[in-house]
């Protein structure tokens, strides 16, 4: 068989791979081999990166559900360096298949996608990612696809476009989860009515989620001096939104598994148990947000930047939402909710202008403005305009938690998932839901579920979270 | 209540005394006690304190009783819940709201302002307070929201007999339709005014829907977004034209002068029949944890009187101050760096309100009863060891 019959019969094996595959994926960076020392001078400990391609790293990944792992495959060095590094992958990623794991290949800027991508072929990767800035990333993945079909990206947001096909919708331009400190007293606050700034990317989950259509969405940020509590908020705040952060561990946690240090060791079983938590509750991607407002986002409109700090503020502000996307704006989209938010038609076709003319009226609210708003200062009157007593689930005294809300098909049960973005726990969370719901379940990584006492008032469910230090799930049942 | 006459008429009335030359400011007794926390122990302790100052048995029964907070801002300093540093303590609260029931009250109405798009109770939701707990500490417990006209049908007018700068305040209703009034306010410093007690507090119950700076010319805003810091603090502009406007409008614009007048002007507009400052815990430093400086403390005591000028001017020496510094001297003045050129200075509000003869802040007038006042002088918060 010559090359190019070769390249397109593993082509063809990576497309069949991936059509039961990149949607249950459970992506880890996984960095190794001389070409990441090489790229790394300096920063990373060279031994172990160096001989991170070993079988006993594959080790680790038992009792967790990660089953896609990112290798260091191309990044434009010497020859000799890079069929080192691809000799080496490829015996790795056989091993690793061996295990059921896929592995995809990592390309940086400098890399010449096409021998890479060929190479990556005959090495029989599943599947490249393009990692960092690369100028014309939707070039290179034309280019690409041509001899491997799955490429993901992990670069810059805009990259994300409809039109570019990606089967998974990946990027790098991601926060660490946390808060953000703007002040020297003790921490977070600045004026009498300020909250703390909330970092958080599930806002971006679901507006990516919304425009791929529902393919993956995958967050590929590195943490900064992350703890245990920030592996698990990072893979909380993504999962939350539906998506999932490319498990990164950091030089120090790598460093600490490859000694057997106790406590990297108990560190990467959290990740673990946070990762399988999620998986265990996979149905939960597929309830249908409880809303308040209805958001109409167009990403590739001229006010999409706006608009995404919009998606991020409102969420802030802890009203619950569903993201339309623009193609798909219909009036059965729309069906239900109170308000609904147009900024991101800018302007309106005809055909949307009649539709929301229509939707308007009889209580409820269509919000246009053809320039920008202060997202801020907009996200504070929208939350005025809707009422407080007119959202479906509300949050008191949680000041540094943000929430997801979510129903099943069969409209009996309400979730509610809750992810503090503080170091230190919330206390004392109270959750009102609107309606009358028998009861209510608590569900968190960290412990086996446990019925919570519920009051109901005046149409209104209240649940007592006692303590809450990065995530929990509130199941209410009707 | 006097027979025959509505509280409009018998707020004007007290007002119309003082339209004469002041007399010599009336004195009452003050209580100090100490108290190790908002446990178990505090109705004994606040109890204890309410017989000091001569009971509140005549003054609440059968009556409508309505509380002023102080729940200042929507903030938190760390792991501290608000009622630990700048709020009054909820605990307090529903212990006052308990005594106040079994000395005979017949309603009790909590008072503050609440956020944009908030309801009181919402507020004290977020600040970690169980509202449903403080709703059953007395047989009948309201809630009001008084930055809006809430539950009235038009805003109070009440007047001031010897203004400063407001001849008389448009208030929410709760403000007149009580037959008492309680200050509960917290320990501490203020940024500006230096510090923060019962006649300060008073400066919260202004509707921003009036005095925001987002009020209308004419009329209120009742959708209001903005505080208090053109209208009242500045005096950049005037409240609405359906209010009453400022006796003068070309007199000092300074906040240091402005606002402890403006409180003046409140307790006479609205007077306090009972005064509790909240130091069991509370802070330094500033009004809230958004000034720079701001830290926890625990002095661990409650002061209580039916003055609020006598039980500020205790207050203020329990503080470690002087309860008859001028202008400028420590406490009056700005406690965080002023920028350049700024003025630093703050009126005395107790000298202010002794003045128009609301009460006295003469501590040798003054009938300290519970825990003798020692150190004077001092210039730490927490001298009661």
């Amino acid at each position: 068989m010559g090359l190019g019959s070769r390249i397109a019969a593993m082509a063809l094996v990576c497309a069949t791979l991936d059509a039961g595959g990149s949607a249950g994926w459970v992506p880890a960076r996984w960095q190794g081999g001389p070409l990441e020392v090489r790229r790394r001078a300096g920063v990373a400990p060279s031994e172990i990166t160096r001989d991170w391609y070993n079988s006993r790293t594959l080790d680790w990944l038992e009792n967790t559900p990660i089953n896609c792992l990112l290798v260091t495959w191309s990044a434009g060095a010497e020859a000799a360096l890079e069929a080192e590094q691809r000799k080496l992958v490829t015996s790795y990623a056989r091993a690793a298949h061996g295990r059921g794991i896929a592995v995809l290949g990592l390309l940086y800027p400098g890399a010449d996608p096409g021998p890479a991508a060929a190479a990556a072929m005959e090495a029989g990767l599943d599947g490249l990612v393009l990692d960092g800035d690369f100028q014309d990333a939707a070039k290179i993945a034309r280019e690409l696809r041509k001899i491997c079909p799955l490429v993901i990206p992990l670069g810059r947001r805009d990259w994300l476009r409809p039109e570019a096909d990606w089967p998974v919708w990946g990027t790098r331009d991601a926060v660490t989860a946390g808060i953000r400190a703007v002040s020297d007293s003790n921490g977070v606050y600045a004026t009498p009515t300020s909250e703390p700034w909330i970092e958080s990317n599930t806002w971006l989950v679901r507006s990516l989620g919304a425009a791929g259509g529902g393919r993956p969405v995958w967050l590929g940020n590195l943490l900064e001096n992350p703890s245990a509590d920030s592996y698990a908020r990072a893979i909380a705040d993504a999962a939350a939104g539906g998506g999932r952060w490319v498990v990164a561990p950091d030089d120090a946690l790598r460093a600490g598994l490859w000694r057997g240090q106790p406590e990297a060791l108990a560190t990467w079983r959290r990740v673990g148990a946070w990762l399988n938590f999620y998986e265990q509750h996979a149905e939960w991607r597929a309830f249908a947000p409880v809303a308040a407002l209805g958001i109409i986002q167009d990403r590739a409109g001229k006010n999409s930047a706006v608009m995404d700090e919009n998606l991020n503020q409102i969420a802030r502000r802890r009203i619950p939402y569903r993201v339309i996307e623009r193609r798909e704006l219909t009036l059965a989209a729309i069906e239900g909710l109170p308000v609904v938010l147009a900024t991101g038609l800018a302007p309106p076709s005809e055909r949307e202008r009649g539709l929301l003319a229509a939707f308007a009226g009889a209580g409820r609210m269509v919000v246009y403005k053809q320039d920008p708003l202060d997202p801020e200062a907009f996200s504070k009157d929208l939350r005025d305009l809707i009422g407080s007593a007119n959202l479906p689930v509300r949050l008191y005294d949680a000041a540094s938690v943000l929430m997801q809300t979510g129903a099943d098909p069969g409209g009996r049960r309400l979730l509610v998932q809750l992810v503090n973005y503080a170091t230190e726990p919330s206390e004392r969370i109270l959750v009102r839901a609107a309606g009358d719901y028998r009861g209510a379940r608590l569900c968190s990584p960290d412990a086996p579920p446990a019925d919570l006492k519920t009051t109901t008032s005046r149409g209104t469910t209240d649940v007592i979270l006692e303590k809450l230090a990065v995530y929990a799930a509130l199941v209410f049942e009707k | 209540m006097h027979k025959n006459m509505t509280r409009r008429e018998l707020l004007a009335v007290s007002g119309l005394s003082l339209a004469a030359p002041a007399p010599r400011a009336p004195a009452a007794p003050v209580s100090i006690a100490k108290c190790d926390g908002y446990g178990d122990g505090l109705a004994a302790v606040l109890g204890k304190q309410f017989d000091q100052i001569g009971g509140i048995g005549k003054l609440v029964g059968g009556k409508t009783v309505a509380i002023k907070l102080n729940l200042t801002g929507s903030s938190r300093l760390g792991t501290y819940t608000p009622g630990q540093t700048h709020w009054v303590h909820p605990n307090l609260v529903g212990t006052c709201c308990q005594l106040l029931a079994r000395a005979g009250a017949r309603r009790i109405r909590l008072l503050e302002g609440a956020g944009r798009g908030e309801s009181l109770e919402e507020k004290m939701l977020n600040g970690g307070w169980d509202v449903a707990a403080l709703r059953a500490a007395a047989p009948m417990v309201e809630f009001e929201d008084t930055n809006r006209l809430g539950g009235g049908k038009r805003y109070s007018r009440l007047k001031v007999a010897r203004p400063y700068v407001y001849p008389a305040f448009d208030l929410n209703h709760a403000y007149e339709d009580t037959d008492v009034f309680v200050s509960m306010s917290k320990l501490k410093h203020h940024e500006e005014c230096g510090i923060t007690l019962t006649i300060k507090n008073s400066f919260g119950i202004t509707p921003n829907s009036i005095y925001g700076d987002d009020a209308g010319v004419d009329e209120p805003n009742e959708n209001w977004r903005r505080g208090r810091e053109a209208v009242l603090h500045y005096g950049k502009r005037q409240p609405p034209k359906s209010a009453p406007q400022e006796v003068d409008f070309i007199a000092e614009r300074f906040e240091g002068h402005r606002v402890p007048r403006i409180c003046v002007d409140l307790i006479a507009a609205r007077p306090v029949d009972l005064a509790i400052v909240d130091g069991i815990e509370c802070s330094t430093g500033g009004e809230g944890p958004w000034v720079k400086g701001f830290q926890y403390a625990k002095p661990r005591v409650l002061i209580v009187g039916s003055n609020p000028v006598c039980t500020d001017a205790v207050a203020t020496a329990v503080m470690g101050y002087n309860s008859r510094a001028k202008r400028g001297e420590t406490p009056f003045h700005r406690i965080t760096a002023a920028k350049p050129g700024e003025l630093q200075w703050a009126e005395n509000p107790m000298l202010l309100a002794e003045a128009v003869g609301i009460g006295s802040a003469d501590l040798d007038r003054i009938d300290v009863r519970g825990v003798p006042l020692e150190n004077r002088g001092r210039s730490t918060l927490s001298p009661i060891k």
